[in-house]
């Protein structure tokens, strides 16, 4: 005698119609949060632009970002002589250089970003996962440095070594490595105890072994997220190095230096200060969009 | 001063408190004596004429101290302490007469004693003073100061307490107008016996010019007074100046603008047609003797080959540069003198100079392929170096694209003003800019930019005819004869491409309408005790 | 507390020296002395002025008598300003640095904390919006952009406010440099105060409170505010570093005779002793703030204390 009523038998009928049940991970929960938060995904598109227009767009243009048009000096933006943007003092297209300067920043943050993600998760891993001594000297290390005033050793590193652009990535990226290497060294302190280390450890795979080849790819959330926030502050922070003439050299030139030459004749010719900071502004803040836009993504406490 | 005696500056937290109290008591007393506002530009490096060598320092030495030459309004030398002078006739021995009367602004009398200890001061090796070698003239001046003879063997002498006796070293028809230079200024001897280094601090200071200085805040202002034991102080009208430290141009112009300054001494370029529609007569643009010129070195390939200089001259469209690059008009230089030099007349000029500008990039092409440059030839590739400044970076931008359509590719170089100094007399330049303002009023300044023995000359220019032509005229006592032989050594530099002069510099001034007497001279100097302010 | 503030400050002792010789021995690399200028010298007086100032003595004696001289209250003379030693420029400058990175600081806490508890307080409702895009705005514009803008409006245009200068300490001189100074603090403050409030506002024991009927400004204070306020906390003592590196380019922009305009022209013109000295005096502001900061920590958070 079956206990099975009708009712229960269409359900389990039901049940066993319907498609299989997918199970859903961080990464898909955070990817929905991200693409709700209209203000970040609004943001991925424009910056997605603004480095192709930065990348390829001098490409189609006219006029290259150093050579002066003879017929066209201190020209307000027309599209008459060709100039969107207008001309500088020498002549120079705007449009051009403020795309180049994009490129320029770009690629400072770019670099800096790398350099310090590079430093920092290495230094906060190593310290985090083999512990004891070792970690607390290297985080004594790292509070020392914390408070050294940075900005004063920078701008004394491009005294000394002169216009470098290279070392501008590398100093810049200097700066910023500390706050990682704290928060990668947190991570990995959960990190270490999980069995998939210890499974590792088991197997007889040595140290520098295990934090490469485990602790590392499990950091890469945290990552990604500081790293998405500091972006914005390394830009920053190389427009304000270039303003003070300790940054960028000509013939480089970056949005920092565009807005300097143009804060000095903003009254006469303020196209040069517009343009340029429009583009750093809209840079800034599209970064920093998607920064706070990951960072919710992922830890949905602190969304409003 | 020996290093022994330097004192020792403690931080001491009664230096905190009078910073803040001048201004507090000025802001708390409200209306005060009516003051001329000046933007100076950079901070003086001292109140002690032997330590300086900027014009912003000038500016405050000069209203401070008086020399016994003077400066008058448009910048002639004038009697200043000294009433009168005598020369002998081989021109040798210079016979100063002070006026009757002179003190210190401490009532102390002005001898010609002072001078003697000052001029002494000034060639001791030990103060090494920076400008010491404007002075060379004197007599044995030059081996004192490189402590080949003892002080006393300088050829100043103190007849009596009111007689001056300066012995040269050859005649030197500009010495009188160099005797206005702040390396000539006498120094209180009493002060700077007991006090020594210190002698230059406000309280202690003691000066004999129109002013003096009673505050100095680093990095914000100098404060002048005006000196009642001055020897025409009735004539002098102002009654104190504010000499601001400011080098940032655009700000001042907008502090100018708000009222807060009479005078600026230096304008943004990119401001200037502006100010003439919406300030107009304010801004002045005035010829100012100096030279703004590219050093080429000389002993390094390519250079060395006197067509690829040349060429490279050639091409530089110098009527652009005033105009358009620059904005404010500057003058090109196809010369290596500037006009107005006293006894010279008309400049050597380079033979191409009136040649159409599409002519000169024909030829200039022309030159670089003999020398095996160009499309036809090998590349060209240069360094063009310049301190770093907006100016500087405008016509370094400018002139690389002049120089683009010969095939010449350019790399721009810019490092800060002592960096690049520093590089360029250690002669690590390919080609750098470099500017010459005249120290004196006569063209031997500037000729001896490119003597072979002289540290200035950066592009190590050797020509022995030059140089012994520059040699022969010293010694010649007759102007015109003199003016003849110079220019010889000029047409010389020029037809070699020596180096390659560009403009003539301008001086940029903003005068606001409140200010009258401050007359544009070729040398920019305007002391103060020729203004008057309207209330 | 006594004690740990003791030892947080004898911690920083080697720090300084180490960075304080770090400093030294790069600035020498530097090219460029300090005495080379558009007119250069006769090699005799550059021989006298290099040993007026000992620098022709080797490096590491001259280090050592530096250090001596340190230790005594002594920081060298200036070769820019001659009239002046190091420590004598620094005394008249420090004052007015101080004086704009006290009001900025109070500025930024002030208002920071208030815009963020009041966002978080009436959050999503329209002056929450035009709050969140004035902090936005705040954060991403640069201070070196926003001045000049400042003076052109405030200063030339409306004619309301002066320029620049220092004019004696007046309120009229300082209001726009220390907003200026204090804009990107603001920001990050009420950001930082608001998200923080929103998270406690929404926790366990604030619910309880609420629960048991305790009153909204009693449970704020005393049950919101402290833990909201950690973060902030936090985040002053980097907060007073960027306060004064921020310091550097408002001086510079307003003509303000602080210490970070000696330190940026001291860097250009290769005056070794003064660089070192600002350096010295940045480092020890950033260290007693950082100080003041844990301290204000630990009573806020007595856990941190155990450390």
């Amino acid at each position: 005698m079956s206990g099975v009523s009708k009712g229960s038998e269409s359900l389990q009928a039901a049940a066993l119609e319907s498609a299989p049940v997918r199970g859903r991970s961080l990464m898909d929960d955070a990817r929905a949060r991200f693409l709700a938060n209209r203000a970040a995904s609004g943001s991925v598109v424009v910056l997605v632009l603004l480095v192709l227009a930065a990348v390829v767009g001098p490409a189609f243009l006219p006029w290259d970002h150093e050579t002066p048009d003879w017929s066209a000096f201190r020209s307000p933006p027309s599209s008459e002589n060709g100039h969107y943007f207008g001309t500088d003092q020498n002549g120079r297209d705007l449009l051009a250089r403020t795309l180049h300067g994009t490129r320029v920043s770009l690629a400072v943050a770019f670099v800096a970003t790398l350099v310090s993600v590079v430093i920092g998760v290495l230094f906060g891993a190593i310290a985090g996962y083999v512990g004891g001594r070792l970690d607390g000297a290297m985080m004594r290390f790292v509070d020392i440095l914390y408070a050294l005033p940075y900005i004063l050793f920078v701008i004394l590193l491009m005294v000394v070594f002169g216009r470098n652009v290279y070392l501008l990535f590398a100093a810049i990226g200097l700066l910023e490595w500390l706050t990682m290497a704290r928060i990668v060294r947190g991570q990995t302190l959960s990190i270490r105890n999980r069995e998939y280390i210890e499974a590792a450890r088991a197997a007889g795979l040595g140290r520098m072994q295990i934090i490469l080849r485990h602790v590392v790819p499990n950091l890469i959330g945290p990552v990604v997220i500081y790293a998405a926030l500091t972006v914005p502050e390394i830009v920053a922070t190389e427009s304000f190095l270039s303003y003070l003439g300790f940054g960028v050299q000509e013939p480089l030139t970056s949005l920092g230096t565009l807005i300097a030459e143009g804060t000095d004749v903003i009254e006469v010719l303020p196209w040069l200060l517009w343009f340029p900071g429009a583009t750093l502004v809209l840079l800034l803040l599209s970064l920093l969009f998607i920064g706070d836009g990951l960072r919710d993504a992922f830890d949905p406490k602190e969304i409003s | 001063m020996t290093k022994t005696r330097t004192m020792m500056r403690r931080l001491r937290l009664s230096t905190l408190l009078p910073a803040l109290l001048p201004g507090l008591l000025l802001a708390a007393l409200g209306a005060e004596a009516r003051v001329l506002n000046i933007s100076n530009g950079g901070d003086p490096t001292s109140l002690d004429p032997h330590k300086l060598s900027g014009d912003w320092e000038n500016r405050i030495a000069g209203d401070i101290f008086e020399g016994l030459v003077t400066e008058d309004a448009g910048a002639e030398p004038i009697p200043g302490q000294a009433e009168s002078w005598e020369i002998s006739d081989d021109g040798l021995v210079y016979t100063f007469t002070l006026r009757e009367g002179l003190t210190w602004s401490d009532g102390e009398p002005v001898t010609s004693d002072d001078f003697v200890f000052s001029l002494r001061r000034l060639m001791n090796p030990e103060t090494a003073a920076k400008y010491a070698y404007l002075q060379y003239p004197i007599a044995n001046a030059e081996a004192v100061n490189s402590g080949e003879m003892p002080i006393e063997e300088l050829g100043v002498r103190a007849i009596d307490d009111t007689t001056l006796e300066i012995t040269l070293e050859r005649p030197t028809p500009y010495f009188i107008g160099a005797l206005t230079h702040y390396t000539a200024f006498p120094l209180p001897e009493h002060v700077v016996a007991e006090h020594g280094e210190d002698w230059v601090k406000i309280g202690t200071i003691v000066t004999n010019g129109a002013y003096t200085p009673v505050d100095w805040v680093p990095g914000s202002h100098v404060t002048t007074e005006k000196n009642p034991a001055f020897h025409d102080a009735e004539n002098v009208s102002i009654d104190g100046v504010k000499f601001f430290t400011l080098e940032d141009e655009s700000a001042a112009l907008k502090r100018y603008r708000a009222g807060e300054f009479d005078i600026l001494t230096a304008f943004p370029t990119d401001q200037y047609a502006w100010m003439q529609e919406n300030l107009p007569g304010q801004a002045r643009a005035a010829p100012f003797a100096g030279l703004y010129y590219y050093v080429v070195n000389n002993q390094q390939p390519p250079f060395d080959d006197a067509r690829v200089r040349q060429a490279l001259s050639m091409a530089i469209n110098r009527e652009a540069i005033g105009p358009q690059v620059l904005g404010t008009g500057e003058i090109p230089a196809y010369s290596w003198v500037p006009p107005g030099m006293a006894g010279y007349g008309e400049p050597a000029e380079v033979s191409w100079k009136d040649l159409p500008y599409p002519e000169k990039i024909e030829q200039a092409k022309d030159l670089l392929s003999d020398a095996g440059y160009g499309p036809d030839g090998e590349p060209l590739s240069v360094q063009l170096r310049y301190n770093t400044n907006e100016n500087h970076k405008r016509v370094a931008v400018a002139i690389a694209s002049m120089w683009k359509p010969l095939g010449v590719e350019v790399e721009l170089y810019n490092t800060e003003t002592k960096v690049h100094y520093d590089e360029l007399s250690r002669g690590q330049l390919e080609i750098a800019r470099a500017g010459w303002l005249a120290d004196y009023n006569d063209p031997d300044n500037f000729l001896n930019l490119l003597k072979s023995d002289v540290d200035f000359n950066y592009g190590r220019f050797v020509s022995e005819e030059y140089d012994a032509l520059i040699d022969e005229a010293n010694a010649e006592t007759d102007t015109d004869a003199r003016a003849a032989l110079l220019k010889q050594a000029e047409q010389i530099a020029l037809d070699e491409t020596a180096a390659m002069p560009i403009y003539y510099y301008l001086s940029r001034n903003v005068v606001s309408p409140d200010v009258s007497g401050f007359e544009d001279n070729v040398f920019d100097i305007h002391r103060t005790r020729w203004l008057t302010l309207a209330d | 507390m006594f004690g740990y503030a003791l030892r947080r400050l004898l911690s920083t002792v080697p720090v300084l020296w180490i960075a304080l010789t770090a400093c030294f021995f790069v600035l020498r690399l530097a090219p460029g002395g300090p005495f080379d200028g558009e007119r250069p010298l006769p090699p005799a007086v550059k021989a006298n002025l290099a040993a007026h100032y000992n620098l022709d003595q080797p490096l590491v004696v001259q280090y050592v008598r530096y250090i001596g001289g340190v230790l005594r209250g002594d920081l060298g003379p200036s070769f820019v300003n001659q009239d002046f030693s190091v420590a004598e420029q620094i005394g008249i400058g420090l004052p007015y640095t101080l004086i704009l990175g006290a009001l900025a600081f109070t500025l930024a806490v002030a208002v920071g904390i208030g815009a963020g508890a009041l966002g978080a307080l009436y959050r999503n409702r329209l002056g929450d919006h035009v709050l969140a895009g004035v902090i936005l705005l705040g954060l991403v514009l640069p201070n070196f952009l926003v001045a000049p803008i400042l003076q052109l409006v405030f200063g030339l245009q409306l004619d309301w406010l002066p320029v620049g200068g220092w004019g004696g300490g007046t309120i009229t001189h300082l209001v726009l440099p220390v907003t200026v100074l204090a804009l990107p603090h603001v920001a990050r403050i009420s950001r930082l105060m608001r998200g923080a409030m929103i998270d406690v506002l929404s926790s366990d024991f604030v619910r309880t409170a609420r629960a048991k009927g305790i009153g909204r400004a009693a449970i704020l204070r005393r049950h919101v505010l402290k833990p909201a306020l950690t973060p902030v906390v936090s985040y002053l003592g980097p907060a007073a570093g960027y306060l004064l590196t921020g310091s550097l380019v408002v001086e510079t922009i307003f003509g303000l005779p602080g210490i970070g305009r000696y330190f940026i022209n001291a860097a250009l013109n290769r005056d070794y002793g003064m660089v070192l000295g600002t350096v010295i005096f940045y480092m020890l502001l950033i260290v007693v703030l950082n100080l003041v900061v844990d301290i204000v920590y630990a009573w806020l958070d007595p856990r941190v204390r155990g450390r």
